[in-house]
């Protein structure tokens, strides 16, 4: 007999973690209908009857995000035949909100209380079964990393799915709220079954209007609840949610605190609030950060990630390396060998070697470079450093009018900017939403990653501090944009407060680790093997080939192709910035397809036989308009899929326009001053360029010092 | 005529004819995937 079982909990309570265990590989990730929350479906192992479904991670049933909605839309539309409430044991009373609301919804249902290793670990005792006995449902201990637990709650769950005993909540609202949902469920859901309708009738008291029309109430019948709603919100002088929320986390305070013992003195400090102390220091705060993410560049970049890429970029994809004393060719001189064995014609060799073995070696090249960065970055993410940046930086983002919830998008967007933008959603206030959105892409992505370490390869020596200045540089761009937007009549308003759990520092799993640099490391590859190649070949193709005489056939000279016809219109654009030439003109153009095109569209163009592209690179332009070229590239639109994002969850036309239009704006504005004042305390001279930088950076300035007349005042 | 052709350009020919179904997987491959991806989200209430 199949059966359906869903696992619910908050977030991060180690609901994925779970999943992942008891389903192994038989899982399957796709979106929700409609919304693009995840939907993860799996077959418990061993078991090919029985069907788990990750619900999303939420607080509470109320319908107010997307997960809220998709969580509980499938708990009643789709009844599952169990629910498996997964309670972080180090945060019993917030977990145990959800699961009052759980044990109303008539579902059998079976609690598990996780990260028990962490729970003992910081001195505290949870009596299960007096917490199953206050519940009125099973309630087991399980440790989901550590594999405890797993079998006896799993046969549980299975036993309450089999007998589909709906869970029978004990708790009860205060007397005038029992007394108004009495009359609500008089009123409302009779043909539901009787063992929701108290559910329909909580629901229908906090004005939830999608159970208002879900149950196809009159308009009659709505007067008449809002009736007996308004009665009790005048006698207990609060409004119907907060009465609801109240009562809830009263009950939850009556089963939570006879069930915890504390071993530890109350008041003392554990681990993570002694670590806690100096990383989050009102004055060693931002210097620690700092150093941390200047370290972390610096072994990816220039230590151990830029010796390995060096070894990729000049043996791999170049003349071969020396093992062991024998010389190993590389990839090209082995593709030529055997294309030269096969007399395969020019155009076609030209093609292999110079397009896609040049264009797609570029790229990957830096990977182990990427590798080292994304093993940094789960690493911070996962022993719940990142939770703390939010933290620190909150303040300092509120002094340019953002708040630290949008902190949140811009670090998810230090993998990739499409999540980051989406990630925008958790910010309730529109105004805030946009400029978040607006200036997430401006914090480094992984696809910028190869940019900037062909910038300081090719022209600093390989030093580390050139990532770490985009990175920074990128945090100013959004601090400074966020005091600019904030001005304008659009953006003004007092930013949200911003509330956030700090998790407790754990040592991140290797596993973990290892399946999140697989993750973003092989989207890295399979990008190289599609969008790059074909990029690539495209890129050869209009760079070898044009109008010879009228005559369609390969360029004798780069300089006469195609692409050269094309870049050449265009790359007076950007002669100000120091880089007016067609080559990084196109280069930057391929970068909207996918950031990492910038280095293979290089490796196209300045591909010789001779020396490697940083050293053809590095006779191209100076050190001043290569970073002027970076600091284009890492603030300007990003690549289509963000841009596709950004157009989807701006919502309308003028404001899509509008954020490309700022983000190019500031990036071109950014990338002269750089060039423009580079030149001028270098000695380059002075020129029309220097005049409209001067004018242009005036400007900027007033408009972040001016009056801000559309500054509400606060009461 | 023909065969000698093929005779004296088989390399290009083979080389050519495996690069071209490379491309031409990736390109469908690409297509499929767009085709696929889930319809553009719109926001929770």
């Amino acid at each position: 007999m199949s059966l359906k079982i869903a696992i619910a909990g908050n977030p991060k309570c180690g609901k994925t973690t779970l999943f992942n265990t008891l389903t192994g590989a038989n899982q399957f990730v796709g979106n929700w209908p409609g919304v693009t929350v995840e939907k993860k479906e799996g077959r418990l192992k061993g078991r090919k009857d029985i069907t788990l479904t990750d619900l999303p991670g939420i607080y509470s049933l109320s319908p107010y995000s997307p997960e809220e909605i998709v969580a509980r839309g499938y708990l009643l539309d789709e009844k599952p035949d169990a629910v498996l409430n997964l309670i972080d044991g180090t945060a019993l009373e917030r977990s145990l909100f959800l699961t009052t609301q759980l044990l109303e919804i008539g579902v059998p249902v079976v609690c598990a209380v996780n990260m028990m290793d962490e729970v003992r670990k910081q001195g505290v005792k949870i009596n299960v079964p007096q917490l199953a006995n206050e519940l009125g449902v099973p309630v087991l201990e399980i440790s989901a990393l550590n594999k405890t637990g797993l079998t006896e709650a799993i046969a549980e769950v299975l036993h309450s799915a089999q007998s589909g005993k709906p869970a029978a909540p004990r708790h009860c609202f205060s007397g005038c709220v029992e007394h108004a949902l009495a009359h609500i469920e008089e009123y409302a859901p009779h043909n539901r079954p009787a063992h929701l309708r108290h559910w329909y009738a909580v629901k229908l008291f906090e004005r939830d209007d999608d159970m208002a029309e879900k149950l196809g109430l009159t308009d009659a019948q709505l007067a008449h609840i809002e009736k007996n709603i308004r009665t009790c919100e005048a006698e207990l002088g609060d409004d119907s949610v907060s009465l609801v929320i109240q009562d809830r986390y009263a009950y939850v305070d009556r089963v939570a605190a006879p069930a915890l013992r504390f071993s530890r003195k109350s008041g003392s400090l554990s681990l993570s609030d002694k670590i806690d102390l100096i990383v989050t220091n009102r004055v060693l705060a931002l210097p620690i950060f700092a150093v941390i993410m200047g370290f972390v560049y610096f072994v990816s970049v220039s230590g151990i990630g830029g010796t390995l890429t060096e070894w990729f970029n000049e043996g791999v994809f170049g003349k071969g390396w020396i093992f062991f004393g024998h010389d190993i060719p590389g990839i090209p001189e082995l593709l030529g060998s055997l294309l030269e064995s096969l007399n395969v014609a020019d155009w076609l060799s030209s093609l292999i070697l110079d397009g896609i073995v040049a264009g797609v070696g570029a790229a990957l090249g830096f990977l182990p470079q990427m590798i080292i960065l994304f093993f940094f970055l789960a690493f911070l993410e996962a022993c719940g450093y990142m939770s703390r940046i939010a933290f620190i930086l909150d303040k300092i983002f509120r002094r340019f009018g953002l708040s630290g919830k949008s902190f949140i998008p811009i670090l998810i967007g230090t993998g990739c900017g499409v999540p980051g933008i989406m990630a925008s959603r958790t910010i309730e206030n529109e105004a805030d939403r946009r400029m978040t959105i607006m200036t997430t892409t401006f914090i480094p992505c992984s696809a910028k990653l190869p940019v900037m370490a062909l910038i300081a390869g090719a022209f600093f020596g390989g030093a580390w501090w050139v990532a770490a200045s985009a990175y920074f540089i990128g945090v100013a761009a959004i601090l400074f944009s966020g005091t600019l937007l904030k001005r304008t009549k659009p953006f003004r308003g007092q930013s949200v407060p911003f509330v956030l759990e700090l998790p407790a520092y754990r040592v991140p799993t290797a596993r973990n680790l290892a399946h999140s640099i697989w993750e973003r490391g092989s989207s890295f590859i399979k990008k190289a093997g599609s969008i790059i190649l074909l990029a690539s070949v495209l890129i050869w193709f209009t760079s070898s080939f044009s109008f010879v005489g009228g005559v369609f056939g390969m360029a004798d000279d780069m300089d006469n192709s195609l692409l050269a016809a094309f870049g050449k219109e265009i790359a007076g654009l950007f002669a100000p910035l120091g880089w007016g030439d067609w080559r990084s003109a196109v280069a930057t153009i391929t970068g909207l397809v996918a950031k990492e095109n910038v280095v293979s569209t290089m490796g196209v163009l300045f591909h010789t036989d001779e020396e490697s592209l940083e050293a053809t690179l590095a006779g191209a332009y100076s050190p001043l308009a290569a970073y002027s070229l970076l600091m284009f590239n890492l603030l300007c639109a990003p690549c289509f899929a963000a841009i596709g994002a950004i157009r989807r969850e701006m919502n309308g036309p003028k404001w899509f326009a509008a954020a490309i239009g700022y983000q190019c704006a500031l990036a071109y504005f950014v990338a002269m001053w750089v060039y423009q004042f580079g030149r001028l305390f270098t000695g380059g001279g002075f020129g029309l360029g220097t005049v409209a930088a001067i004018v242009s950076a005036i400007s900027f300035v007033w408009l972040l010092v001016r009056k801000n007349a559309h500054k509400l005042h606060e009461i | 005529m023909m065969l000698d052709f093929i005779q004296n350009n088989a390399g290009t020919i083979i080389i050519g004819a495996i690069a071209a179904a490379i491309l031409a997987a990736v390109l469908i491959g690409l297509v499929r995937k767009k085709r696929s991806s889930d319809c553009p989200a719109r926001r929770g209430k």
